[in-house]
Parts: structure tokens; sequence; C-alpha cells
């Protein structure tokens, strides 16, 4: 049973990176992190301040053609990107998926497209839209697992951030504002 | 000698090999610009049912090809392996169990005949393409453009690039192929756009065009991209994305869709040449078969003094001739590579 854990609203896709760089700078060998939601919702914007977080030099770019990208910062960091499902089924089956278990760190964008394949103790970040530039950012652990500890860390972490006026905790119940 | 001048018929012979994504290629090219042949053998029908190339496909039917393509691409040219000087394989970038594929044959093919190997970067090859068939004033602005690269590069010669900027998020491709996918168009959705695109109107809706900021070349389709879904979604952020089926005025959006991505991208293009004084412009990656993207090139170019070269559609699209025409021009270079060559991804 997944528990919704924290949720933000996000103002500017620069507020979006503030919350992936806070997470990067937190992150540890091995941690997987999928994340959901439709086209255009922060996807790739959030990996581009996860990147920042892991000291990752250069631009972040989608990886939907290339399948994945690796990318070398305080720990490696394997951005996959399930788009093209059957493509990045493959992937993972021809030996993609051991990265997910691997010293550095996975993150999967579309990751419900290729769920069966991630580790079942991970974090989970489901975006949608609100507004052409507010997104809502809901983060979770989509089971209760006895290696959650160390994510249950990360989630205190974000939950513990400075006050941003631009990144707003939500309340887990309130739907999205009009 | 300048880099338009063809070579005469004694110039060298060079056997390419292009494994990278999903089409097995193979040429020879006398001179590095004389193309004797040039097979490509497409997976796409293998791949169209998976909505995309399928790595695992991909690697078996290389492995299947490779063989039967070479003996095809010596036998039209007319030549054997021993008539060659070298042999080019593109090493990167690319889908490395692909790349693996065409690189082992390569090396195999060397080793046993006694020939030079030659590694050649995919996306260095593309821009030397439109280099093949035209002669080029350099120095030049190449685009590369393809579902997975979008950037500019600055060319002192055919054979060197300087890149001066590429996409913040996705390549110009992808983000027509996501369009398509939108509009419940088929994959690859470049030209199931601009094929439904004919029908419509481009100033229907007026997309939003990014643009780069400062001296810094770059170009963003995520905003576009996500501007397309909001328009779908009548303009509210929370309403359901509506299902292809029931999406209505096609054509109007593919048109406008169309026409935002290449003012984005010719804009850029000819802003960058402005701004070093350059007054040739090279086009070349899978996109550069667009109509509507040569056209409205072609047409600023012009405008301002520059003169806008694409490679024939064959040579747009992956191919192994621009392979062996770079390889060899880096092999008159005094250019070899070891047994030890590798294939990278990026």
């Amino acid at each position: 049973m997944a528990a919704l854990e924290l949720a933000f609203e996000s103002d500017s896709p620069e507020a979006t990176r503030r919350l992936g760089e806070a997470l990067g700078q937190a992150l540890f060998p091995g941690a997987v992190i999928g994340l959901r939601g439709e086209m255009g919702a922060g996807k790739t914007t959030f990996v581009q301040g996860l990147a920042r977080g892991l000291g990752v030099p250069g631009d972040v770019t989608s990886p939907t053609f290339t399948l994945m990208t690796e990318l070398e910062g305080r720990l490696p960091l394997y951005h996959f990107d399930a788009w093209m499902a059957a493509r990045e089924t493959s992937l993972l089956a021809d030996g993609g998926a051991e990265l997910l278990e691997g010293p550095g760190v996975a993150v999967v964008e579309w990751a419900e497209r290729v769920e069966a394949w991630l580790p079942a103790a991970r974090l989970e970040l489901e975006f949608s839209h609100v507004s052409p530039e507010r997104r809502q950012i809901r983060i979770r652990l989509p089971s209760e697992q006895p290696s959650n500890a160390t994510y249950r860390a990360l989630l205190a972490h974000l939950a513990a951030l400075p006050a941003d006026p631009a990144l707003r905790p939500l309340s887990l119940d309130s739907p999205p504002e009009r | 000698m300048p880099a338009s001048t063809p070579l005469a018929e004694t110039g060298e012979l060079v056997l390419g090999i292009e494994s990278s994504c999903d089409d097995t290629a193979a040429a020879v090219v006398r001179g590095g610009r004389q193309v004797l042949s040039s097979v490509v053998r497409s997976q796409a029908t293998l791949h169209a049912p998976f909505g995309g190339v399928v790595p695992e496909i991909a690697g078996r039917s290389h492995l299947r090809d490779i063989g039967p393509v070479i003996d095809q691409a010596l036998a039209e040219a007319g030549v054997g392996l021993d008539d060659l000087d070298a042999i080019a394989v593109t090493v990167r970038p690319g889908l490395i169990g692909s790349l693996l594929v065409g690189l082992s044959a390569a090396k195999a093919l060397a080793y046993a005949r006694g020939l030079d190997l030659v590694g050649v970067h995919h996306i260095e090859a593309h821009a030397y393409a439109a280099t093949m068939e035209h002669d080029v004033v350099f120095p030049a602005v190449a685009l590369v453009v393809s579902g997975g690269h979008t950037a500019l590069y600055r060319m002192e010669n055919a054979t060197t690039l300087e890149l001066l900027g590429q996409t913040l998020d996705d390549a110009a491709g992808e983000a027509f192929d996501k369009v398509a996918q939108l509009l419940g168009l088929a994959y690859p959705g470049g030209p199931e756009i601009a094929r439904t695109a004919l029908a419509g109107n481009p100033a229907a809706i007026d997309f939003p065009r990014y643009r780069s900021k400062g001296e810094k070349a770059s170009f963003s389709f995520s905003g576009l991209k996500t501007a397309v879904l909001y328009h779908l979604k009548g303009g509210d952020a929370l309403a359901p994305t509506p299902a292809p089926a029931d999406v209505e005025h096609k054509p109007d959006i593919a048109a406008s869709f169309q026409a935002a991505a290449v003012d984005m991208l010719v804009r850029e293009t000819i802003a960058a040449a402005r701004r070093a004084d350059i007054e040739t412009v090279l086009v070349a990656g899978g996109v550069a078969c667009n109509a509507e993207l040569r056209r409205v090139m072609h047409e600023r170019a012009t405008a301002d003094g520059i003169v806008a070269t694409f490679p024939s559609p064959a040579y747009c699209s992956d191919n192994a001739a621009m392979i062996a025409g770079l390889g060899a021009r880096r092999w008159r270079a005094g250019e070899r590579a070891g047994w030890e060559l590798d294939a990278l991804a990026r």
C-alpha cells in the first residue's frame, strides 16, 4: 500500500530543479528514483536539478532517444527514459537493469511503463500540471519494504528543506488549486 | 588543396560501415567524395510495431545483415577488399549493442586483410555529408538535427567541428515524435507531421518559440511540446489529455507545430552564422529531410546573404557514405585506429 509522504507545489522550472538538487545532494549509491507524469510535467527538469545536486558538470538533456544516459558526478547518475516502453524494456533486459543496483544513482523517467523492472524499494515522484508554470510534485515510497529506511531518510531531508516561496509544501489531502 | 576540389579517380578508396542505430549500412567512397556505392538496409519495418527502435532487435538484425550489406557495397562499387586503402566505421554515439556489430566487422576485415582502420564520430559524419555533394565555402555553421541530436557547430573545414551550442532538453526529432504520438500519428513522427501539415494552416495556432539569450547558441523544444499538450487540453492544465482519435484540427496543429519548430531551428542557425560573420550554413541529420525546414532555411539565409546547403535526402538519414567520406579525409590526414578502438554510447 503506497503511503503518500510529501508533496510540493513548484512555481517554476527552476524551483523544480532546486527540489531535484536538494535530493541529489542526499542520494546514496544504489538509489533508484522513479518519475511519473505526462509530457511536459517536469521530469527532465527535475533530473537537471538532481544532476546539479550530484555535482554533474554540463547539460542534462532528454534521453528519450538514447534510452539511457550515464553522467559522472559525486556518484554516477544513470538517467533512463521509458517513453518508448518496448525499447526501454529491451535495454533493461539486455543488461541495463544491472545499473539499477549498481554503484550509482538510477533515475527513470516514465517509470510506470517499466514498473516491473524497478526494485520495490525506491523513491517515486509524480509530477502533474497545475498551470502552464506550476507543477504539483508528490513524493512517496511505493510499497512498504524492510530496506526503505534509507529512502525515509531522504524524505526527512526533503521535509526539512528551508522555506522556499516558489516551492511550497502541500498538505497531502488537498486537491490542486485552480 | 581546397576542400571543394573533388579528388581524381586515383583518390583513396575507403569502405564505410555504419550501424549506430537501426540501419545497417556500408558504402565505398573514393577520394572522400565520390560515392561508388551506398547500401542502407533499414530495419524500420521490424521496429514499427514497437513504436521505436528496439535495441535487442537492432543488434540481432545488424548481425544478420552486416555481412551481406558489406558484400553488396563492394559488389556495386566493383571493388574487392584488397583494393581498399582503409575501413572507416562509426564508433560513437549510438546504441552500444548496434555499434559493436559494425565495429567488430570492421576490425575483423581490417585485421584479416591488413587494412588501416579509422573510427568516425557519427555526428561529425552527418555534418561532413553536407560537404560531399556541394562545393562549400568555409568556415561554415552546421546544424545537425535528428531524433537524438540538435546541435550547432562551427566548421573550419570539412573535418574540424567545434560545438557552438545544443538543445537544453529535447532533440527536435524527439519533439516531432512526441507531438505525433499526441495526434495519433505513426512513428517516426517527422514525416507524418510533415504530411499532415500539408493540409493545415501554419498560422492557426501561435505556439511559443524559445529564443536563446546572449551570445551562446542553444535550443529548447520541451516548451513547444508542452504548449501543444496544453492546446489539446483546451488551455486547461488540469483537464485530461484527449485520446488521439478525439483530437480535432490535426492538420492545423501539425502545421503550426512544425512552423514553430522550423522557425526556432532556422533563427538560431542564422543568428549563429551572423554573429560569427559566416556566410555558409550546412544542415544535416534526419530532420534535414523536412521540406519546410529546407524551404524556410533557404529563404531566410538568402535574405541575409548566406548560402544554405542540405545533403540530398539519401545522405540526411543514416548512411555509410558519409562515414567512408569523413574516414577517407581522416585517413589522408594520417589518422589510424588501433585494435583497442572501442564503441561509445555518447
